[in-house]
This record gives C-alpha cells, structure tokens and sequence, in this order.
C-alpha cells in the first residue's frame, strides 16, 4: 500500500474518523496498530524485523536508567551494534561481499565470500537512525527514556513517516503521543492541502520527468551533450519533488493527526553554496549527520591531534574536514549500497571541505573586486553554480555504475555544436512541426508538448515555493489569501493531478534507501 | 454551531464547484478532444448511421480486420467496426450491443490469427469508450481483477480524463489517424513501396520483438490459449448461432519470417488450428474458416510489416473475403 496509492487514502481516512472517535488513552495503541497494519500490508517479514528490533532497543533505554555511567556506555554500544549490524545485514552485505569477492579475484585470491541475497525491509535506513537517535538522547540524558512500549515502537514505526521519513528526534515526537488531540478542521486544511501539493510534486513533476530521464541514463551510450545536461537538471528536479513531495505526504497526514513532523525541505535549490544547499536538503537526515556523525568524529579528531597544527593545518581545520569527510561518505553510503553513491557522498565531503578550506580567500576577493553577497546578479550566480554542481552530482547517484556515471560526465559537450545548428535551424522556421522535429533528430525521446507542460509545472512549483517566503510549509504561500485564490490554486492542483498522473503509482526513489 | 454549519456549507460549496469542473472535463475531453482524435470514437459515429439502415456484414476485432477489410470492395453493406488491439471480450460485448440495437446481420467476421489466444492483456486504454459496451464488473470477477477493473470502471464513467494527458497532447498537435469510409483504416505506406525493415539483422530483429511482444509480453504464463479469450470466442460463436448468423473465421496474412519464428520457438501453427477446431462448441454458429496466412508469403511487397498487409494487399483481401460471402449467401460454399 503506497501512500500515492488508491488503498491508502481509504485507509487513512478510516484511521481518522476511528482516531478522533475512541477515548484518548486508547489513541497510542490505535496508532501503533494502525502502524503496524500498514508496514503488514507491505510485507510481514519487514514488520517482523522492525518489531525485533525494536525490541531490543526498547529494553536496552530501560534498562539505561538504572545503571551506572559505564554500563550505559556499554548498553549503548550494543544497542548501536544492534541497529547497525541489523541496516548492514539488510542493506550492504550483499554489496560489500560482491565488492570483497571483487578484489580478491583481482588478487587471484580463490576464496569467495559466500552470497546472501535479504529483503531489504522497506525504511530500515530511516527507522534505524530514529532509534540510534533515541539510544543517543537517552545515553546523554537529553530526553526521558520512554517507559511505555507502546508509544516507543509507535516512535520508530508512526506510518506517515516510516518508509522515507523525515527522521524526527526523540525529544520533539514522542511528548507528542502523550498530548490530547481533538478533530480541527484548519488543521485537516492545512494537512490535506500538503498532502494534494506532495501528490501534485511526486505526480505531476517527478513521475513525469522519470521516463526522459531514466531512457537516458540506462542507454547513456545512445546520447551525447544537450541530452546528459538535460537529464542531470531533469533528474535533480525530478529527485527534489518526489522526495519531497514524499515528505509533504508525510508531514500532511501526521498534521492531520495532530502530530507535528519536523520539515524537511528548505527550497534547496534556492541555495547560494553547497554548504547552504544540506541546510536545505533532507534537512532531517543532514541534522541528524551533524549531531550523531560529523560533531563526533570532529571532536574525536581534534582531542586526537596534539599540536596546534600538523602539516601546516590547524587542528580545527583537520577537525573539520576528516569529519566531513568521513559524514559525507558514510551519507552516501547510506543512501544506497553502491560506490555511485558513495563517490557522490565524496564529492559532497570533498566540496564542502574545500569550501571551508577557502572562504576566508574568497571573501578576499570579493572584496577585492567589490561583489557584496547581496548583490542580485551574485545572488543569481551563486544559485546557477550551486545547482549546477548540485546536479553533476546527482549523475553519480541516478547512474548505473561508476563508468556510465564517468561516461555521462566525459561526454557532456559533445555534440553541442550540432545541437545549436540544429536549434538555430528549428528556431528559424518556428512552427510546431519544426520543434518536433528538432526533439526527435535530437532523440529527446518525449513527446514535446509534454515538456513543456512539465515545464510550466515546475515553474508554477518554484513560485508557489517563492511565495511561501521563510516558511517552510505550502499553506504559507496561500495563508491569508481570499476564498477563490485559495480554492482556484486547489483545484489546479486536483486537475493537474488527475490528468497528468493516473491511478497507477510508481515507486518513490527513496524508498530504496 | 454556527461556524459548524458554515464550515459544512462552505466544504459541501466546494466540493460542488469540484463535481461540477469534473464534470465539465469529462464532457469536454469525449465529446471536444476524443471525438475528433479518438480512432476508436470515430468508428462509433458509423453506428448512427446503421442504426437506420441495414447492415449485411459486421466486422469485428483487431487491427487485422482493420487494415485488410475495405468496404468498397464488397457488394454487401458492411461495416468494420474494429479497434487497435481488440480482443475477444471486446468483440463480445460489442457484439451483444450491436444486436441489441441495430439490426442483425448475416454474417460476422472475426480474425483468427496465431496471437488471438495467447495470454497477452497489454494495459487496455479507452475505458470511457469500452465503459459503454463492457460490463468491467462482470469481467473483472471472470478475470479475478475485479479490483482493478472496478477503477477501470469509475474512470470510464466519471473521470475519463485522468492520466490522459498523452491524448490530449496528440488532439493539440493534430496528432492522429483518420480513417475512410466504414471504418476501414488504410495503413500507412504508398501503394507498391515494400516495408521498412532494412537489413537482414534488423529484419530478423523486428521479428524477435514483435513476437516477444504479442506472445510474451505481459503473458507471464506463457500460455497460448488463455482460458478467458477461449471463453469469449465461444461466448460470440454461440451468441451468433443463437441469432442465427454466420461467422467467418479469417486468418490474415502475414509475413514468411513471422510464422517462420513462431513455428520454431512457440508453437507449430497446425496444431494451434486443429486445437481452436476442438474447443469450438458444436451446438454454435455455422462458421467458415478462410486462410490466407500464407498467401503473401513469396510477395511481401504486399505487406506493410510483419502482420498487417498495405495498400496493394487489402485490394486481393478484401476481394477475395468479398467474393467467399458470394458463395456463402449463394448456398455454393
């Protein structure tokens, strides 16, 4: 049952007229069953595990309470050891023993590690870092250790949020089971107007966008320059809106609830930096990156490093960047079991180091040469470059393998020439016919009407985006505006839905992580 | 109580206005958009004029019929009231619409090609136009998809736009078919010119994949003879033979290469025949059998591809199908 499906809104609806019906006491457990049907529905094999897991955590938080600093350093590492043992078993041991069996042919080595294939239980990357972030919170004595199972597993396994997140902290969700909650209607508002905008992102835009996309990065060697620029920017529009067309699905229907999940995206492809793009993106998993990874391992480094400076960097400066560099790698590696996602991870780390590495001589040159930040014309250029790069990257991730990704890259501008002689040609004898034709001798391989309202979608999204201001949730951009502003933009979103889209759902890409 | 019943007021407002441009699409997208692109709605429009007079022969089935069966060929009033990938349910229930409502013809004409039976149910499209004929409900409980074909079923009926932004781009772009008189939809290439395979690789390619895609594709089972498609062409036999009309059975050419790769990696088209012979029910309609599968073997200039004759084919196809109903309605067959 995916949440874009037709059986999920008969469930939720059902969930919501019980909720708000049966006595307060009884809500947690009616949530948690509700959770716990819906994660059945999909499989009760993955069910089985997150209520094993789950277990086991559960008890280790207890049992935190009563003993000492050590034990609960020790009740700590396991329960990390749990959860990380169960995500690698589940998700790369499969890749890290292809990758092993790899190398020791390339060594000759006969041996090879045996093969297992598991189902990967859907949302064990998002689950498994909520419960670390309990451990954690618990171990540090920030939150209450959560006595009640029931609201513990509803925690870890609250529906709306369980197959791709956001990854709330402990401390924000859990007081949120234990407070009263009546049916408002504003509230069921907003969270079906978030819910319709997540829809119309992942429906309208992202699925729309994905055959394009997809044709070109799963026969890269049929295509060459326009077609690799087009599909990167594609694919990074197509990836922003169904992840976080996910997430406003998500963060919706908990609103609906009465339970408020933390955002998780910030209009990143506003940002002026990539360190200002993963303030904006995935915000959840980037915070949760910097407190229980990167915060970490800097302070371990620099506790490690005795002098002031070692080969001519200061000790902060090492702090900081082999903690970026080990979070930003582990990022990509979290992302999916492959070296397409850990080189994009690197790439990331290696950005964002070297950005640190020289700002203060950027900021020389600025001023050198007189650019304020401020200024629109930088502004717009720090936006252009930061997508860009942003984009390149997502090459490694949207790739089947580290060649194709390497091919795609290599190839980026070639034939753009030909491209711009043919683009002037069809720009010369502007007729419908001749734009089609111009799409097909340059094997864009979409009907081109159909971009084009794709087009006009997306920057219909980026507007409504602009409008929502420093708020970070839709029903900020209609906030306030009279009754047929309101209903006029609900209904372009239904329509818009309902025609570009169908009743048939395809998978959110982050589901896979 | 008062904020209670405006709000109540104000959703069911809403949702009215929401009915009502539903509503207003759905009009719309048939009668504006489908009416003029939709090739299956233009056949439709044929009906009105049956419907006053009288038609001999009524054509049925795929794109087949389509392409080889041109009226103006025959001496006979006939109509081919055919669609791209239609199959036995379809013609079924169509069938049933077209004896309820106009009036009963001599004689019908059904393909019966080596793909009419595998279990090949490609994603059917046009449910507002088959909402019309097919009981989805019905067919969805025969076909244990009753879930499935109960969306099919409000799609046709109240959102018929959904998901059909394709066909909304072909109506902009003027983008479709159109077809001739009675149906008849001549195929695509010039009178004498041979089809487009080029080299031997790329023939023998276009064979592979046109047989994986009528034999294979979506037929999981890899099973020749559906059960449900066996039940329908029984359904229409035994339906003509209660109205007493006669059915002819007609296997349409095809190319040499075609029947050569489905022979060698499916079945042996003989015993494909002789099967359909045996599970053809005794007490139906008086039926005939015209093979010309083989008949532009060694003339494939007469064949546009692989299964579908061109200009010049559906002259002799339609001439030598025009001069068999002579013989049969003279009593010499």
């Amino acid at each position: 049952m995916e949440i874009q499906s037709f059986a999920f809104p008969v469930f939720f609806v059902m969930v919501m007229i019980l909720l708000f019906n049966i006595p307060q006491k009884g809500r947690c457990f009616f949530l948690l069953g509700s959770s716990l049907f819906f994660y059945y529905f999909l499989n009760i094999y993955y069910l089985l595990i997150l209520l094993a897991s789950g277990t086991i955590d559960y008890f280790l938080g207890l049992n935190m309470k009563q003993w000492g600093q050590k034990h609960r350093k020790r009740l700590l590492i396991i329960g990390l050891c749990n959860n990380l043992l169960t995500l690698f078993l589940f998700k790369y041991f499969q890749f890290f023993t292809l990758s092993l069996n790899s190398l020791l042919s390339t060594f000759n080595v006969g041996f090879k590690v045996p093969l297992f294939k598991f189902l990967i239980p859907l949302g064990i990357s998002y689950y498994t870092f909520k419960k670390i972030s309990y451990l954690v919170e618990v171990y540090r004595g920030n939150i209450e250790i959560e006595t009640h199972i029931g609201r513990f597993m509803l925690y870890v396994s609250f529906f709306p949020s369980l197959l791709a997140g956001p990854i709330d902290r402990p401390g924000k969700l859990l007081p949120q089971f234990k407070q009263k909650c009546s049916f408002d209607f504003n509230r069921m508002v907003e969270g079906v107007t978030q819910i319709v905008w997540g829809l119309f992102k992942k429906m309208v835009i992202a699925d729309n966008l994905a055959p394009m996309v997809n044709n070109i990065f799963n026969n890269p060697h049929q295509f060459e320059g326009i077609h690799f620029i087009l599909a990167a920017s594609f694919f990074s529009i197509q990836i922003y809106c169904d992840f976080s067309g996910y997430s406003d699905m998500a963060i919706g229907s908990a609103w609906v609830m009465g339970i408020k999940l933390q955002d998780n995206f910030n209009r990143p492809y506003q940002a002026v930096s990539i360190t200002d793009f993963w303030r904006r993106w995935h915000i959840t998993l980037s915070s949760w990156l910097r407190d229980y990874l990167f915060l970490p391992i800097s302070y371990f480094v620099s506790r490690k490093i005795k002098t002031a400076v070692w080969l001519g960097i200061r000790a902060d400066k090492w702090a900081y960047l082999l903690g970026m560099t080990a979070t930003m790698l582990l990022c990509g590696l979290w992302h999916g079991a492959g070296w397409t996602f850990i080189i994009w991870g690197g790439i990331h780390g290696t950005y964002i180091s070297l950005a640190f590495l020289t700002r203060k001589q950027r900021a020389k040159i600025r001023k050198h040469l007189k650019i304020k930040k401020t200024f629109l014309l930088h502004h717009i250029f720090s936006i252009f470059l930061t997508f860009s790069f942003v984009s390149l990257t997502w090459i490694f991730f949207k790739a089947q393998t580290v060649s194709s990704a390497f091919y795609i890259i290599s190839h980026f501008f070639s034939g753009i020439p030909q491209f711009f002689v043919s683009a002037a040609s069809f720009l010369s004898h502007l007729t419908g016919q001749s734009f089609a034709n111009f799409l097909i001798n340059n094997q864009m391989g979409a009907i081109p009407l159909h971009l084009i309202f794709i087009s006009l979608a997306i920057v219909f999204m980026f507007i409504v985006e602009r409008r929502q201001k420093d708020k970070l949730n839709i029903n900020a951009a209609i906030a306030g505006k009279p009754t047929w502003y309101r209903w006029s933009f609900y209904y372009i979103l239904i329509f818009g839905i309902l025609i570009f889209s169908g009743f048939e759902p395809k998978e959110f890409i982050y589901f896979k992580f | 109580m008062k904020t209670k019943v405006r709000k109540s007021l104000k959703v069911g407002l809403f949702l009215l206005i929401l009915a009502g441009l539903n509503f207003l699409l759905a009009r719309i997208y048939e009668t504006v958009i489908m009416s003029s692109s939709s090739l299956i709605l233009t056949t439709d429009k044929m009906l009105k004029q049956v419907k006053k007079g009288k038609v001999e022969i009524l054509v049925l089935g795929d794109s087949h019929p389509w392409t080889a069966i041109n009226p103006i060929y025959f001496k006979r009033p006939l109509i081919t009231w055919v669609s791209s990938g239609e199959k036995y349910h379809h013609s079924y229930y169509k069938l049933k619409y077209f004896l309820a409502n106009c009036q009963r013809p001599e004689i019908v004409i059904l393909p019966l090609d080596i793909h009419s039976f595998t279990s090949n149910f490609r994603p059917e499209k046009d449910d507002f136009y088959w909402v019309k004929y097919i009981n989805y409900l019905e067919f969805g409980k025969k076909r244990n998809q009753f879930s499935k074909f109960f969306r099919k079923y409000l799609k046709g009926q109240f959102f018929p736009y959904v998901g059909e932004s394709a066909a909304i781009y072909q109506w902009l772009l003027k983008d479709y078919l159109n077809i001739t008189k009675a149906g008849f939809a001549p195929t695509f290439l010039t009178p004498g010119k041979p089809g487009n395979d080029v080299t031997l690789t790329e023939r023998q390619k276009t064979v592979e994949q046109h047989a994986l895609n009528q034999f294979y594709e979506k037929n999981l089972k890899r099973d020749f003879f559906d059960p449900l498609k066996i039940y329908y062409f029984n359904q229409i036999l035994t339906l003509c033979g209660k109205n007493n009309i006669r059915v002819l059975l007609v296997k349409f050419p095809v190319k040499f290469e075609y029947y050569k790769y489905v022979s060698e990696h499916f079945f042996s088209p003989e015993s494909y025949y002789k099967r359909i012979q045996s599970i053809i029910p005794k007490s139906c309609a008086e039926f005939h059998i015209l093979d010309y599968q083989d008949i532009f073997f060694n003339r494939p200039h007469l064949m546009n591809d692989l299964d579908h004759v061109n200009h010049d084919g559906q002259k002799i196809v339609s001439k030598n199908i025009n001069s068999e109903i002579e013989r049969l309605l003279q009593g010499k067959h």
